[in-house]
């Protein structure tokens, strides 16, 4: 511990303030904050994006963009939503939360959790800095498939800075990490074995080696398409090396990136489910092992992707396999989950609804994506809208609608005063509607042939109104995400107190003051069991009924 | 749930100081690396990094 370290007597709190101490600080949950609050900036730009798309889908015709700003605004939505929105907001709620979930002062690294966050923000600006280099943002997708993204069908240097940003969000992945791991196995509270650690951060766990294991990859292909766009190599070109190797090495992270967006918030819904149903988990070391499993196996199913590039039949059916074998674990927590809540008394406050959400349409993006295991009707679909519509029902039906329950659950823990229940689940039920209107219909697109990334299509294929609902599902979806933004005004200014506990919940983090000192436990805790604060509660209630 | 026995109420907490090395870190990876297509990017950043390495070196004795 440096020895320039400030020093706290145990029960005096010494929050510093100003615009400099968020430049320097160390302190996790500050820097969980700065996640949250830059990851959300970027939701709001890459929500805008997506509503010019489906503005432009609305009708047949050119709207209101060229083919090529099309091009661009498509693929720096896709990148935005998951480099710069999805994965950081959760790395924010990690940040944030998996400290206090384990009775922790801090991360195990202060210095390095810092500077990935300001990597984290320095390399989405440096993608965003493509906008204004001469020939433009990249127009080569989320994907940045050869031989589009090679210097002869894109010359921009917006490419250049995309697959830039793209290493240094990698770099700042990887530190977070290393980072999550050693705090999470060396700096639990005493009594807390990894069978008395919560949900929530067994995901982040899990996750940590997921990011470990899989981000190297992508940075490694990113600097070979860097290499072949300016100093010559040869790594992805169809003559001399082979454009496919560039799937391969980019689906072999961004398919367990899939599992990096999708296990944190599967941690969420594992923190919420318990505690809105007034139950224990139902099958918690189900819950670990079929994490663990997913972990695993989300390393075995990237080429699911490909295909349509001609695999050897036997690798082909090894996939199909896997892919099926992914759906068992993920099978085993929606059960899980759903005996939580049965027989529980439901308290249908907003983190439960989006809980519930979470669970509803992550089904329906998971059952969509197992259809997809089956290789023709994968042919049949293939590069068509239903792949759209399938990925959004897993990123946005699944992640997204997590993301959410956990803002609602842990605000209050964060901020110290509550959100405004009645916008929350107005907020809820038009972003549930509009997200189902934005993206059912595209399922139906897909089968009836509508390819994806395209700019228009012509009136005579049918496909207008399924468009148009889908444009008017956009827009529902933003105004729910304008309420939220409404809802954290309002709630600020009126500043309703949370209280340490608002929700009777299980975990440590709600031991401590709402917002936490900046020590976080004047004395860290003892753990007992998997529901320590449960037995806290328990042991008054014993006590009051001896007294009586 | 209950208090760590070797953890008395008048405990002294020690936590890190707050430090600029990770922000002044983190500008000159993203400079030197951008610096790669923008050559001028390339000195600016370099001189950064090893700035911002010295005072995460020396501001952790």
């Amino acid at each position: 511990m440096a020895t320039t370290a400030p020093s706290y007597p145990a029960t005096a709190a010494a929050e510093p303030r100003g615009l400099v101490s968020w430049l320097t600080t160390v302190d996790h949950k500050r820097i969980g904050v700065l996640y949250i609050a830059t990851a959300f900036v970027f939701l709001l730009l890459g929500g805008f994006l997506a509503l010019l798309i489906r503005a432009e889908l609305a009708l047949p015709g050119a709207q209101l963009l060229t083919d090529q700003q099309y091009n661009r605004i498509f693929g720096m939505h896709g990148t935005t939503m998951i480099f710069l929105f999805v994965i950081p907001l959760l790395v924010g709620l990690g940040n944030y939360i998996v400290p206090l979930q384990i009775g922790a002062r801090d991360m195990a690294f202060p210095r390095l959790n810092a500077l990935s966050y300001w990597l984290y923000l320095f390399g989405g600006l440096v993608l965003y800095s493509s906008w204004v280099v001469p020939e433009g943002a990249p127009a080569i997708g989320w994907t940045g498939y050869l031989p589009l993204a090679g210097g002869q069908f894109s010359p921009s240097r917006g490419v250049d800075l995309w697959a830039i940003s793209l290493i240094i969000l990698g770099a700042s992945s990887t530190m977070g990490a290393v980072n999550f791991i050693t705090t999470i196995l060396n700096m639990r509270a005493p009594g807390m074995d990894l069978w008395k650690m919560p949900l929530f951060t067994w995901s982040v766990l899990v996750t940590a080696f997921m990011v470990l294991l899989a981000t190297p990859m992508l940075t490694g292909a990113l600097a070979m398409q860097l290499a072949d766009r300016n100093l010559g190599t040869q790594f992805f070109s169809a003559q001399a090396g082979d454009p496919v190797l560039w799937q391969h090495l980019f689906w072999f992270y961004s398919h367990p990136a899939v599992y990096i967006m999708i296990l944190p918030a599967m941690g969420v819904i594992s923190e919420v489910l318990p505690v809105f149903s007034r139950k224990p988990i139902f099958g918690y070391s189900a819950i670990v092992w079929s994490t663990i499993a997913i972990g695993v196996l989300g390393f075995s199913t990237w080429a699911h992707h490909m295909f349509t590039t001609a695999l050897p039949p036997l690798l082909e059916a090894f996939f199909v396999l896997s892919t099926m074998i992914i759906a068992v674990p993920t099978g085993v927590k929606m059960f899980n989950w759903i005996f939580t809540m049965i027989g529980g008394s439901l308290k249908l406050d907003t983190p439960l609804l989006y809980a519930i959400g979470f669970l509803s349409m992550f089904l329906i993006g998971g059952i969509s994506g197992v259809f997809q295991a089956i290789l023709p009707i994968d042919r049949q679909v293939h590069d068509t809208y239903w792949v759209v519509g399938h990925l959004h029902y897993v990123l946005f039906g699944g992640t997204v609608f997590g993301i959410f329950a956990g803002l609602f659950y842990w605000l209050p823990k964060i901020a110290g005063w509550r959100l405004d229940e009645k916008l929350g689940k107005t907020q809820f039920w038009i972003q549930l509607v509009g997200f189902n209107l934005t993206f059912f219909p595209m399922h139906i697109l897909g089968l009836l042939g509508m390819p994806r990334r395209y700019f228009d299509y012509p009136a005579s294929r049918g496909w207008t109104e399924l468009n148009f609902t889908a444009t008017i599902g956009a827009f529902l979806v933003a105004l729910a995400v304008t309420i939220f933004v409404v809802n954290f005004v309002v709630s600020a200014r009126r500043r309703i107190p949370a209280g340490d506990d608002p929700w009777e919940a299980n975990t440590l983090e709600w031991a401590t003051s709402s917002p936490p000192p900046v020590y976080n436990f004047p004395r860290i805790p003892e753990v007992h069991s998997l529901r320590p604060l449960w037995d806290a509660r328990q042991a008054l209630r014993e006590q009051e009924a001896a007294r009586q | 749930m209950s208090d760590h026995p070797n953890n008395p109420h008048d405990e002294m907490i020690h936590l890190p100081a707050p430090s600029a090395a990770p922000i002044v870190v983190a500008a000159g990876m993203t400079l030197a690396l951008t610096g790669l297509l923008f050559p001028t990017l390339l000195v600016v950043g370099v001189t950064l990094l090893a700035i911002g390495i010295g005072m995460w070196a020396f501001g952790s004795r």
